[in-house]
């Protein structure tokens, strides 16, 4: 059968080329913006999902984020893990220290753990090793390609120097750095008595909720949440503001593809309504040339869809390697996403041109070309 | 479908138009380009309309086409009143009962040959292998057959045409209807075009309607209408007094000059006519009377 629609595409070659390259945009556009919120979310959640604590005890009110200050008397460790069902205590700093690094002032989160339990440790090293004795670091990525912190350097922290000797990534979040050191180092950034949160392992045995209800009866001016519940609300904390734009990004990127595609097949309809005429002289109803304008417009959305979906991930790498701080999680489920968006991106395009082709009369065969 | 005695026989009527009204237009701005035309053509037949430009022999070409709604009469159409159908039935008729043939060929620039014939036959629901060796078997016919895979521009005007009439005919419809199909060709294309579609109408049994300014097409049909300002004036056949230069029928008695070349004797409405016959009468290649 002879596809009238795919002839008319092969036969634009650098028009349709154009359009698609302006597709893949579009889906880059998406991916980037997407992908970004995804990579700071992760990033976020990770912080506290990835530190291995069924419990964490903080402040009244605080999340445990970077954005909720907690300050907690060490003197609850001992209460705490007296408390029936409590197998582990483990304190943990994290607090931001401002540091100037080759002239510019930065914001590093230090992050002191309790290297015996490993819990709030690095959580992807990838390069170097991820427990670092006294004097030692583990740093996030973009910090230790930005500042050329390569292992065996030293990072000053307030008056201290400390060597690299790890580098972790999924440790930066937009805002600051993770560089991870062990508990004691870390005690010398905060006052005196006080850490900022307490992780707590359960025992196998108890219901961690009963656990937390006996904690919270116990100690009550603190407070005691499930990590999947504090990661959810340093999530909320963190890039709830941030999801709006994204959003509007991604619809710009989304109305920038409508737009694209819908333009193409409106001056193909344009330029072709001679053809188009010539066609439904010949007999072919409205509905046919419809079809038509679909197929060239769902072909495009989606060729451009597959190009920017397979050059995305290398072309976040490029630019990553160019600027390290480009944070990008793309998932097979956004992946998913994005393609139902473009499907929808090439069907409302397709509609563009429908007035114009209602008008397309076929007595235009009757005058001359 | 209806029969009406046509030349003392009963003949099947494969065209019948009933007081057939076009009006352009409204109020001071209303111009009838066709002005209640009333006529029959028989299966088999084919006729030429002929006429100065804008008399409304397009107009008529297209109502009859099922491609312009009257503003007023009725166009049948193998029994059947088409001025009162929808455009989506409308598109039905031009695809199984019309073939059209146009001035330019308006091929569709993107496919072959062979595709643009077949696709006429994908639209009326043929499928697979039938319609492309239909489409070959066709263009074979019209001696094409080292053509089927070019694309337009790589045609000839002449074969660009033939594709056309190929197309024309890939759905088997009973009505050719053929716009100025010489128009773009040179003399000898033209009369080849034209002898074709006279063994096409005759063979094939196809009703052919050609709508030309081309004096030489009276060689080919059975009858000539002549359309002059939307009305059918006089219905020519051989014998008739025609000036050769603006194609008007001149009556007899308001012949302004006549002028002999080659023997024979032509007739002229107006000085300019007989000028620029005399200019080059090789331009003007048919005799406009043929001595009874």
């Amino acid at each position: 059968m002879v596809s009238l629609a795919r002839a008319n595409l092969l036969h634009e070659k650098s028009k349709i080329g154009i359009s698609i390259a302006g597709v893949v945009l579009g889906v880059f556009l998406i991916f980037a913006t997407t992908g970004l919120y995804l990579g700071i979310t992760s990033v976020v959640e990770n912080m506290t999902l990835k530190a291995g604590a069924d419990l964490w005890v903080t402040a009244e009110g605080s999340s445990g984020s970077l954005h909720s200050p907690s300050l907690i008397p060490l003197s609850l460790k001992d209460k705490l893990k007296n408390i029936a069902g409590v197998r582990e205590v483990t304190p943990l700093i994290r607090r931001p220290v401002a540091t100037d690094m080759n002239g510019e002032q930065m914001l590093i989160n230090v992050n002191g753990y309790d290297i015996a339990s490993g819990l709030a440790g690095p959580w992807k090293v990838i390069a170097g090793t991820g427990t670092p004795g006294p004097g030692e670091v583990v740093v996030d990525r973009v910090l230790a390609k930005k500042d050329g912190l390569e292992i065996g350097r030293y990072l000053a922290l307030e008056g201290r120097e400390f060597k690299v000797v790890g580098i972790s990534d999924e440790t930066f979040t937009m805002i600051s750095y993770l560089v991870f050191m062990p508990l004691e180092d870390a005690r010398t950034f905060m006052p005196p008595g006080l850490t900022n949160f307490f992780l707590l392992k359960i025992d196998p045995t108890s219901d961690i909720d009963s656990v937390s209800e006996a904690i919270r009866k116990e100690i009550p001016a603190i407070s005691v949440a499930r990590s999947e519940t504090n990661a959810a609300a340093a999530k909320e904390e963190t890039v709830g503001g941030f999801l709006p734009i994204v959003l509007v990004i991604s619809a710009i990127g989304v109305l920038v593809s409508v737009l694209v595609v819908g333009l193409l097949v409106y001056t193909m309809t344009i330029e072709k309504s001679r053809e188009y005429g010539i066609v439904r002289a010949i007999g072919a109803n409205n509905f046919y040339l419809y079809r038509m304008t679909l197929f060239q417009a769902m072909t495009i959305s989606i060729v451009g869809y597959i190009i920017g979906a397979i050059i995305s991930p290398q072309l976040v790498n490029l630019i990553r390697y160019f600027v390290p701080e480009f944070i990008i999680v793309i998932t097979p489920q956004m992946a998913l996403w994005v393609f139902l968006v473009f499907l929808a991106t090439g069907f409302i395009a397709s509609f563009i041109p429908v007035r114009r082709l209602s008008r397309i009369d076929p007595a235009v065969v009757f005058k001359g070309s | 479908m209806s029969k009406t005695k046509y030349g003392g026989i009963m003949q099947s009527v494969a065209i019948e138009l009933q007081h057939l009204t076009k009006i352009y237009g409204s109020g001071d701005l209303a111009v009838k380009a066709v002005d209640d035309v009333s006529l029959h053509i028989p299966e088999g037949e084919i006729v030429a309309i002929m006429g100065p430009s804008g008399s409304g022999k397009t107009t008529l070409l297209q109502m009859v086409g099922a491609m312009l709604k009257p503003s007023s009469g009725d166009v049948i159409i193998s029994g059947k009143n088409i001025a009162v159908l929808p455009e989506n039935d409308l598109c039905r008729i031009r695809l199984h009962t019309f073939g059209f043939i146009f001035q330019t060929p308006n091929l569709l620039a993107s496919l072959t040959a062979a595709q643009n014939v077949e696709l006429v036959m994908n639209l009326a629901n043929h499928r697979g292998e039938k319609p492309r060796l239909r489409a070959i078997e066709l263009l074979e016919e019209l001696h094409l057959n080292h053509r089927l895979h070019y694309k337009p521009a790589k045609l000839s005007g002449g074969e660009q045409q033939r594709v056309a009439i190929a197309r024309a005919l890939a759905n088997d419809p009973p009505v050719l209807l053929a716009d100025e199909p010489t128009a773009n060709l040179d003399s000898r294309t033209g009369h080849q075009v034209m002898e074709l579609l006279r063994v096409i109408a005759k063979e094939k049994g196809k009703t052919v309607v050609v709508v030309s300014h081309d004096s030489r097409i009276r060689d080919v049909v059975d009858r000539v209408l002549w359309l002059e300002d939307g009305h059918l004036r006089v219905r020519w056949t051989n014998g008739a007094v025609i000036d050769p230069v603006c194609l008007m029928i001149v009556a007899e008695d308001k012949v302004f000059a006549t002028s002999e070349y080659n023997g024979q004797k032509y007739c002229f409405c107006s000085e300019q006519c007989l000028k620029e016959f005399q200019s080059n009468p090789q331009r003007f290649t048919k005799p406009t009377i043929k001595d009874s």
